[in-house]
């Protein structure tokens, strides 16, 4: 272009080397202290042990059939809905006097967790798609990171097992015979049933890797023979991939995270969680090119263009994601269906407290309405001037920011399904452990991709679009 | 367009000087040393957008977004105080069982009055700043100026910079093909 400089990536260093194995071993140490963590909190727990039979699951279902009939006064909807609805709702009652940490706090902590990352990986996934469905030019010099972080789907392909295994401690409707006293979970059976659901798994999981690997493969063979043929091939794919994705997702959030209320749906959940994941995942690609641009590594091929456009996209899914939340409050409010407003009634003080070391239930709004405020007036008055996005350092406050409180979202969906006679706070550091442990794995992960290849798309038929770009 | 013609009693004036140039490259060469020069009302044309001229040329940031953001703000504050007024003051009425002023009912319409405050701020506050409209200008005057729409770059420098004494010799050393004074009739 014109006047400008024009950037030679070789100039540039492209490969981790010596900082890849620093890198791996980073974030195997975070997920070590993780695990520590998660362990001295186990201890902690004293006779709360795992091994502790988990009752007669089907019991909690029996009254569920009159569960919402009768829900439209306040109090007695959320109990009922409490009692028949959620996965939890099962277990925690009935063993009272364990320690520490309620009996498979931990499991919800580890699903809010897997959730989050693996929703960083999909969105890593999606932006990978989008590049070559859109035929994008300016995303050229961060596609081959986003090709790494979506690499990682394959990483929490393997976490998922944990839940396979143990599931039907989260979700009530995977319980033998939960349906058979529960007309809605009767009717909802053909999804809901565990054949199903660890099919769904295994196949978007095998689905997603297969995709992520296709992608990688070309995009790496170009770097060698910078034929354009590669591109092409991976344009055909993508408009097929993207429909299979937003299906995929979409029923992916429903089986793991709405299903954790069976009896409540929204139609709009899924694109909920793909907008709220990928806003976090433009933050995390922010963090990573700051990161990578500190040590030395693409010092020139990125430039305030390039994060003036993540900041963009970043704030876009934030203001998108609180349109789709608020659309869903919006309705559910002002229908005021017994059958829809149980989920928002337990975020709004049902029987868990979130207060620590009370039983008072009424810090649930209180945190709903600050959970509202921190996904939306924080991050809308942070990022939203130009000068903040093309800014490394304010940007990347605001985006670890926007990565914190997508944590707090996966809080919000996930945390009020445990059945806990104590605060549901007090627990908070097995959620953090979980962070760690499950973070640690997925920064391992993604220096492991990473480092395989160079940083940057090196023979992309549009990488010097993509060096020269700039907003006006 | 034809060169002004001498009517008896219209008076003759120049409005300020044309410079000719062939490449983006070397119009943002001119455009930075115009700039450093110390011209204030001068002004590029270019066949497409040149990127980086902004820069080249030291334009300072528009105000537009601080207008759109002050207008978005009163057209949420307007709209909530309007259902207030309306639902919970002027003409009570109770819909669907809510309380008179319910906020979460109110928050579609003041999403869409900031809509509608910004976007006509945004677009009248682009006339205004550009001073829009504007049929006409006299560089409209010169012949050469024509291929402004195909492949020439022209630098124009206002007859009222207080610079514009040195305007010709200057552009001229700029390496221009062509350099021309256009004048402008004042009936």
């Amino acid at each position: 272009m014109a006047g400008k400089q024009v950037i030679d990536v070789t100039t540039n260093r492209r490969h981790l080397e010596g900082l890849g194995t620093t890198g791996i071993g980073v974030g195997l140490v975070i997920c070590v202290v993780g695990i520590i963590l998660a362990l001295i909190m186990n201890s902690v727990a004293g006779d709360g042990g795992h091994s502790e039979d988990h009752g007669d699951h089907s019991a909690a279902t029996h009254e569920a059939g009159e569960t919402h009939t009768d829900g439209h006064d306040k109090d007695a909807g959320h109990t009922d809905g409490h009692d028949g609805g959620e996965g939890a709702g099962g277990h925690g009652g009935g063993h009272g006097g364990h320690g520490y940490i309620d009996q498979y706090h931990w499991l919800h902590s580890y699903l809010m967790n897997f959730c989050y990352f693996t929703g960083i990986a999909l969105a890593a996934l999606f932006f990978v798609l989008l590049h070559h469905l859109a035929k994008a030019g300016w995303s050229t010099v961060v596609r081959r990171l986003a090709e790494g972080v979506a690499a990682n789907i394959i990483l929490m392909g393997l976490l998922s097992i944990p839940l396979l295994l143990w599931g039907d401690h989260v979700w009530l409707w995977l319980v033998e015979g939960a349906a058979e006293h529960d007309a809605l979970l009767k009717s909802k059976e053909p999804f809901l049933n565990k054949t199903a659901w660890v099919v769904f798994t295994v196949a978007v999981f095998g689905i997603w890797s297969a995709l992520v690997l296709v992608y990688r493969h070309f995009s790496i063979r170009q770097d060698v023979d910078g034929d354009v043929k590669h591109t092409h091939v991976l344009q055909k794919i993508a408009p097929p991939a993207m429909i299979f994705f937003a299906l995929s997702i979409t029923f992916f959030a429903f089986y793991y995270l709405m299903s954790l209320d069976a009896h409540w749906f929204s139609t709009i959940f899924g694109v909920l969680f793909f907008g709220g994941s990928l806003m976090a995942f433009m933050a995390f690609l922010t963090i990573l090119c700051v990161i990578l641009q500190k040590q030395g590594l693409l010092s020139t091929a990125i430039t305030n263009d390039h994060y003036h456009d993540m900041g963009k996209l970043m704030f876009a899914f934030m203001v998108f994601w609180t349109y789709c939340a608020f659309s869903q409050y919006m309705l559910i409010w002002y229908g005021n269906i017994p059958e829809e407003t149980g989920w928002f009634l337990l975020r709004q003080g049902g029987e868990q407290s979130i207060i620590p070391f009370t039983s008072d239930p009424t810090g649930w709004i209180t945190f709903s309405l600050l959970f509202f405020v921190g996904h939306f007036f924080v991050p809308f008055f942070c990022i939203l001037s130009r000068h903040v996005k093309r800014s490394k350092t304010a940007l990347s406050v605001g985006a670890g920011w926007i990565l914190f409180i997508h944590w707090v979202d996966m809080y919000y969906l996930v945390m009020p399904h445990v059945r806990s006679e104590h605060a549901i706070t007090e627990q908070i550091l097995i959620d953090v452990a979980f962070f760690l442990g499950i973070g640690g794995l997925f920064v391992a992960g993604t220096v492991f991709w990473l480092r395989q290849a160079s940083l940057i798309a090196e023979k992309d038929p549009r990488l010097t679009e993509s060096l020269a770009f700039e907003n006006v | 367009m034809h060169a002004p013609a001498t009517q008896p009693r219209a008076q003759v004036k120049e409005a300020g000087v044309l410079a000719e140039f062939d490449t983006d490259e070397a119009i943002m060469e001119a455009a930075t040393k115009v700039r450093d020069a110390g011209f204030t009302r001068w002004d590029c044309h270019t066949p497409f957008p040149v990127h980086g001229l902004d820069g080249a040329m030291g334009i300072r940031q528009t105000i537009l977004p601080w207008l759109v953001l002050g207008a978005g703000l009163t057209g949420v504050c307007a709209a909530c105080l309007m259902q207030w007024w309306m639902n919970a003051v002027d003409y009570q009425f109770v819909v669907s069982g809510k309380p008179m002023w319910s906020l979460p009912a109110n928050v579609p319409i003041m999403f869409e009055v900031m809509v509608l405050f910004s976007g006509l701020t945004a677009f009248g506050a682009m006339f205004a700043l550009n001073g829009l409209p504007l049929w006409y200008k006299p560089q409209f005057r010169s012949e050469r100026f024509r291929r402004v729409t195909d492949d020439k770059f022209f630098v124009w420098v206002d007859a009222r910079d207080p610079k514009y004494g040195e305007a010709t010799a200057f552009l001229s050393g700029l390496g221009s093909n062509h350099v021309e004074t256009v004048k402008e009739v004042i009936e």
